[in-house]
């Protein structure tokens, strides 16, 4: 069974220690860590787009980049088609890089700006020598850029990327990716900055390339409404932890995480009559720093249904009901007992 | 409650390259309710903004239209006038991106009292008093005052940039993307202030915003601004459920939906006009569905319907 999953990641941990200054490491004081992931384990089905949801700070970017080996795991593994990606080397790692690709948030500092769209969408295939004639290269390129509607690509292969609207950069970078055949792709926030009115229309070719090329997605955001619409599993991120994980639908229909039903409760919706009522949050204050996590539990300090064992241990993720994972013990029925006397 | 009104305003920028016209003859008026202007990215709606605080930087100038609050025209008063009278006074502004231009180097109690000095010659302790008391207001502990902006978290920077909006008791407070740099959770806390303060103190928010879930939480009227025009307004209840212009039909289908059904986003094909060559007749008309020989020549009038309006010439006929 374990070949219906493209990636699966087993208590990856990446750990950045803080910079020390000369007198604590004269008075060799230990050195901190950010905790951007903790003992994180997922599973990424074949053709399925996972979305991994948190607030600014909550290590979806650094897990995002783990899986790409873009970042060295500090502890636990990752397996990318059965193959452990982190003792990977060579040819098998260009390889890797090859079927491995991202979308960045930011399509105006993503591109070249010296680079014209033919030089942006050549580079990857010099690079992993892929076409051997130039007309090789050219077909692989135009079925590119057919695929995301740049079209006809000969307008726009002479184009600098400042000749480009936003989402053509987008599309362009998305391109940029497709020359190479991927098989997995983290796309982090790719449409957070695009306007509005188009950016049905990459998620729409996130849609059909999943369908055609059998791509496999990471996406990235911090938009439950977004994650909702392009998501079939959903896992939710607080403080370097997944907190809550299921299928897309049941997530968001039924939180069971504390954080993740607050975080639905502060979604704002395009309906006027919230203007009448107060969204009641359940949890309170803010994010605290990664560099200072809570103990136990990294969310009891705001959650309104601490108890004493919050503080104390963390609670590992469990299965709730099919296909549902999540970290609370609410829903471990002897330990609520405990919370009950 | 003071009343203002903006009649057809022009904003253009005077560039090496040709005149931007960021706003283009926008007209509305507001007197007791809140407002939401929401627009893409160029829209005009910041340079809107801009124009009712008069702080259009240069190469930008109001070239023509009249802002009238309780029926004096503040856009013949001279800048010393207006510093005085208007600005902070009357109307104030929470800045986009405000929050991350507080002054490293000063506390947030000295920058809390600069409004005060200058605008009300209200100095030591009862300008420190005052400021504790604004603090207070949107939820933070007086000891702030003596605290750095980088000791503060951006929901608690947000808060003290609010408060300095509303030291000076405006009647009006623009808000430019007051929430936009910040997370979910901490964004319905804003809300739920601006809410608060909105009805405890009797003030008219004009909020400025991409986003259309955001502004449905907070404004009564809603202004939908397409390259530099307004091009449909009306109570937030119409605009959101009977759309008559057809940018805003398209706009909202654009909107992911947290619950209820899910239908499939719609875009809008083609880019918005560069405003220093706009299209001829009704800007929308080379990215609209419905367009007519009439739109790419002549450029649409307000059609009203009883207290919305919208410029398309689909509804010619019916007015």
């Amino acid at each position: 069974m374990q070949d219906d999953y493209l990636i699966v990641a087993e208590n990856v941990s990446k750990w950045f220690p803080i910079r020390r200054d000369l007198s604590d490491i004269v008075l060799r004081r230990p050195i901190h860590y950010v905790k951007a992931v903790d003992n994180v384990s997922l599973k990424i089905k074949r053709g399925e787009i996972f979305v991994l949801v948190g607030e600014s700070g909550c290590g979806k970017t650094t897990l995002g980049k783990l899986l790409l080996k873009a970042y060295e795991l500090d502890a636990g593994k990752i397996t990318f088609e059965g193959n452990d990606i982190s003792v990977v080397k060579g040819k098998k790692l260009k390889e890797f890089r090859r079927v491995a690709q991202v979308i960045f948030q930011d399509p105006y500092a993503s591109l070249d700006p010296r680079f014209t769209a033919w030089d942006v969408l050549n580079e990857p295939l010099h690079i992993h020598n892929v076409g051997s004639t130039k007309e090789e290269r050219q077909e692989i390129i135009f079925r590119a850029m057919e695929d995301v509607k740049l079209i006809p690509p000969e307008d726009f292969l002479e184009r600098f990327p400042h000749m480009l609207s936003g989402g053509q950069r987008q599309r362009l970078a998305m391109a940029r990716t497709l020359v190479l055949e991927p098989k997995f792709i983290v796309a982090d926030e790719p449409v957070s900055m695009l306007d509005l009115s188009i950016r049905a229309e990459i998620l729409e070719l996130m849609f059909s390339l999943k369908h055609r090329r059998n791509i496999t997605y990471l996406y990235i955001t911090h938009d439950l409404s977004t994650a909702r619409y392009v998501g079939d599993t959903i896992g939710i991120m607080y403080l370097g932890k997944i907190v809550e994980m299921g299928r897309a639908s049941d997530v968001i229909e039924n939180p069971l995480h504390p954080y993740t039903q607050a975080l639905l409760d502060a979604v704002p919706e395009p309906d006027p009559s919230n203007r009448f009522k107060e969204r009641h949050v359940r949890i309170t204050g803010e994010i605290p720093s990664p560099a200072n996590i809570p103990s136990g539990c990294s969310l009891h300090p705001r959650c309104p249904y601490a108890f004493t064992l919050c503080p104390v241990k963390y609670p590992e993720m469990k299965q709730i009901s099919n296909g549902r994972l999540a970290s609370c013990y609410l829903y471990e029925p002897t330990v609520s007992d405990v919370k009950a006397d | 409650m003071v009343e203002l009104e903006v009649d057809n305003l022009k904003v253009h920028f005077f560039t090496s390259t040709g005149t931007v016209r960021a706003v283009d003859g926008v007209s509305f008026s507001l007197k007791g309710k809140s407002l939401g202007i929401a627009g893409e990215s160029g829209s005009g709606k910041t340079t809107l903004g801009l124009a009712l605080m008069n702080l259009i930087p240069s190469p930008g100038r109001i070239v023509s239209g009249s802002i009238s609050l309780d029926g004096n025209n503040i856009l013949q008063f001279n800048e010393e006038k207006y510093r005085t009278e208007v600005r902070w006074r009357q109307i104030s502004m929470i800045f986009q991106g405000a929050m991350n231009a507080l002054n490293p180097v000063y506390t947030i109690g000295h920058q809390l009292m600069e409004p005060l000095k200058f605008h009300s010659e209200l100095v030591g302790e009862k300008a420190r008093k005052k400021a504790e008391d604004a603090l207070r207001e949107v939820g933070l502990d007086a000891s702030m005052m003596q605290r750095y902006p980088h000791e503060l978290s951006g929901g608690m920077k947000q808060r003290v940039v609010i408060a300095m909006a509303l030291i000076l008791r405006p009647k009006i407070v623009i808000a430019d993307e007051p929430t936009t740099a910040l997370d979910v959770i901490v964004q319905a806390q804003v809300i739920n202030l601006l809410k608060r303060l909105e009805r405890e103190l009797g003030i008219s928010i004009i909020m400025i915003t991409h986003d259309l879930s955001v502004i449905s939480e907070l404004v009564d009227i809603v202004g939908i601004m397409y390259a530099g025009e307004l091009v449909e307004i009306g109570p937030a209840e119409q605009i959101y459920n009977n759309p008559k212009h057809p940018y805003t039909q398209k706009l909202l289908n654009a909107v992911p939906r947290l619950h209820g059904k899910r239908t499939k986003l719609e875009s809008i094909p083609g880019i918005p006009p560069d405003l220093k060559s706009p299209p001829p007749g009704c800007r929308f008309h080379p990215r609209c569905p419905y367009v007519m020989g009439i739109c790419k020549v002549s450029t649409p009038p307000y059609f009203t319907f009883t207290d919305q309006k919208a410029t398309c010439w689909l509804y010619k006929e019916k007015a």
